[in-house]
């Protein structure tokens, strides 16, 4: 038996905690950490050749530093989430996973209006400043994590 | 809830992600029209915008302004705003208008004749309700076209029309540098005579140039009175001539002026006479032989008519008369023989006679005095 944050797991259940952790941590650090990473090398699979050097410069804009670190946050929350599922700490967790996600989707829309400006030496004289205002639909995607807040919450009060 | 919201997120955001990128190809542009009135040039392109995503798109609308180096909006133009529900297709006509007005004529005028680099800003507006609105400004440089470029005047060439007219052929060539402009004008040319002011002439031209294209055609011209003038008739000269062309081009009038230089050759000249023999044919006649010479020295002028004269003593007494001589010499060509007639025998014995020739052509009658020696 292995006891972790007042949590008792037999041996084979603590090793499939930590498999499950590992698998669903690599997700998340595929999602949240590596797409946003490999934002340019992806895009350009998608990307005129003619527009690559645009996209070189402006895409890495898009890309707050502080969501690279979330991602990284995440990835080892998701592993803490599974592996100290149903301990006195789980509602924290969760709390923190919650908060991360709102944190991340907020930077991830810019505060809900996206801006992207292309200087003219980029698009053979082209220049395009463009706002998207997208801020109902970041507040369809908070819906989650302030759920999952929540949900952090109550677990907590009902003592882990 | 959480995952329901998950799957709700991420359907909203792949359903406006659909919506977004399905409508970039199915924005299609026809082909403008344009139609002119006083105050402006408006050009109509036909826009096509399909939906073919599963989300509306609303307040759809489009600004455009064209300026010229100096910022001076040559160009404008909105449209919407429009929706455009999913699955639908709007068929729609975006207007550009270009004002005529006296700040914009000059500007105009000058895009005609050269090229330059104009300003093309591009500001749309576009809201998927209730999830995102796009502002969007793009802005570019646009390498506007001649319309007519190297204008080339050629030296012109004359020829005789009629009578009372010469035809003045003037080669005109220029380049329509304009991707977009077809010329399509008729050039209504003036040629005005530099030295007295008056016009002189006139003539038109068809102008089509489709764009990219290079035009080459002959102006002609109808060049009057030149030949009616006695010092032309006996004398070589240089004729300064200043050429107006007017036409109007997608509704700006425009206009050019070139001077041209013909050099003139008398139809008559070096026209010289040898001492003239006389015969006594009775009490009250003497036949008398005047030989003479001219050079046609006209590039096109063919001289023929007749030569009449009538034959006076020193105090200006009508002693005799020439008689009737066809006259005739081709452009370029010497003609050399001798005028006949009679006088009173009683006239040669006053030292000089004085001849009163009159060159009757098809162009007029023209008068030269020569008193010989007796």
């Amino acid at each position: 038996m292995s006891r972790l944050a007042g949590l008792e797991l037999s041996h084979g259940a603590l090793v499939s905690r930590l498999v499950i952790g590992a698998l669903a941590s690599v997700m998340v650090f595929f999602v949240y950490y590596y797409l946003p990473a490999s934002l340019v090398a992806f895009a350009s699979r998608f990307i005129p050749a003619n527009a690559l050097a645009a996209a070189d410069k402006v895409l890495p804009s898009l890309i707050n530093p502080a969501i690279l670190m979330l991602g990284l946050l995440l990835t080892l929350l998701v592993f803490l989430n599974v592996v100290l599922g149903g301990s006195k700490v789980h509602g924290l967790i969760v709390i923190l996973i919650g908060a991360c996600v709102f944190a991340y989707t907020i930077l991830i829309f810019q505060g809900g209006t996206i801006s992207l400006v292309l200087p003219r030496e980029l698009l053979q004289g082209l220049g395009i400043d463009l706002q998207i205002n997208l801020t109902n639909l970041m507040l369809v995607f908070l819906a989650c994590p302030v759920l999952t807040v929540i949900k952090g919450v109550l677990l907590t009060l009902r003592g882990g | 809830m959480i995952i329901i919201s998950i799957v709700s997120a991420l359907g909203i955001a792949a359903a406006l992600a659909a919506t977004a990128v399905r409508i970039l190809p199915t924005v299609s542009v026809d082909q403008p029209s344009l139609s002119f009135t006083e105050s402006e040039v408006r050009i109509d392109i036909p826009l096509s915008l399909s939906n073919p995503g599963p989300m509306p798109i609303s307040d759809v609308s489009l600004m455009l302004s064209v300026k010229d180096g100096s910022d001076t909006t040559i160009l404008s133009g909105s449209g919407g705003p429009f929706t455009v529900s999913a699955g639908r297709t709007e068929h729609l006509t975006f207007p550009l208008t270009l004002p005529l007005s006296d700040t914009s004529r000059p500007i105009l005028s000058r895009l005609l004749t050269s090229s330059e680099n104009l300003t093309v800003t591009a500001t749309l507006l576009a809201y998927v309700p209730p999830l995102a609105k796009l502002t969007g400004r793009a802005f570019t440089d646009f390498p506007w076209g001649a319309l007519v470029d190297n204008l080339q005047i050629s030296t012109p060439s004359v020829a005789i029309y009629n009578s009372s007219h010469l035809l003045v052929t003037v080669p005109m060539s220029f380049e329509n540098h304009s991707p977009f402009i077809d010329v399509d004008t008729v050039l209504e040319a003036e040629i005005i005579n530099a030295t007295t002011g008056l016009s002189a002439g006139a003539g038109s031209l068809h102008v089509q140039a489709a764009r990219n294209s290079a035009f080459s055609q002959d102006l002609i011209l109808y060049l009057g009175t030149t030949l009616s003038s006695e010092t032309l008739f006996f004398n070589d000269a240089t004729l300064n001539y200043i050429i107006n062309l007017n036409a109007t081009i997608i509704g700006v009038p425009t206009s050019a002026s070139r001077t041209i230089q013909l050099a003139w050759g008398a139809p008559v000249k070096n026209l010289s006479f040898a001492p003239f023999s006389a015969q006594i044919v009775n009490s009250t006649h003497a036949r008398i032989s005047l030989p003479f010479s001219l050079e046609n020295n006209s590039d096109y002028v063919a001289l023929s008519g007749r030569i009449l004269g009538v034959i006076h003593d020193s105090q200006g007494n009508e002693v005799g008369s020439i008689e009737p001589y066809a006259l005739k010499a081709d452009p370029g060509h010497s003609l050399s023989d001798q005028l006949t007639g009679f006088v009173r025998p009683d006239s040669l014995g006053q030292g000089v006679l004085v001849l009163r020739l009159t060159f009757e052509t098809a162009y007029g009658s023209f008068l030269r005095e020569v008193t010989v020696n007796v």
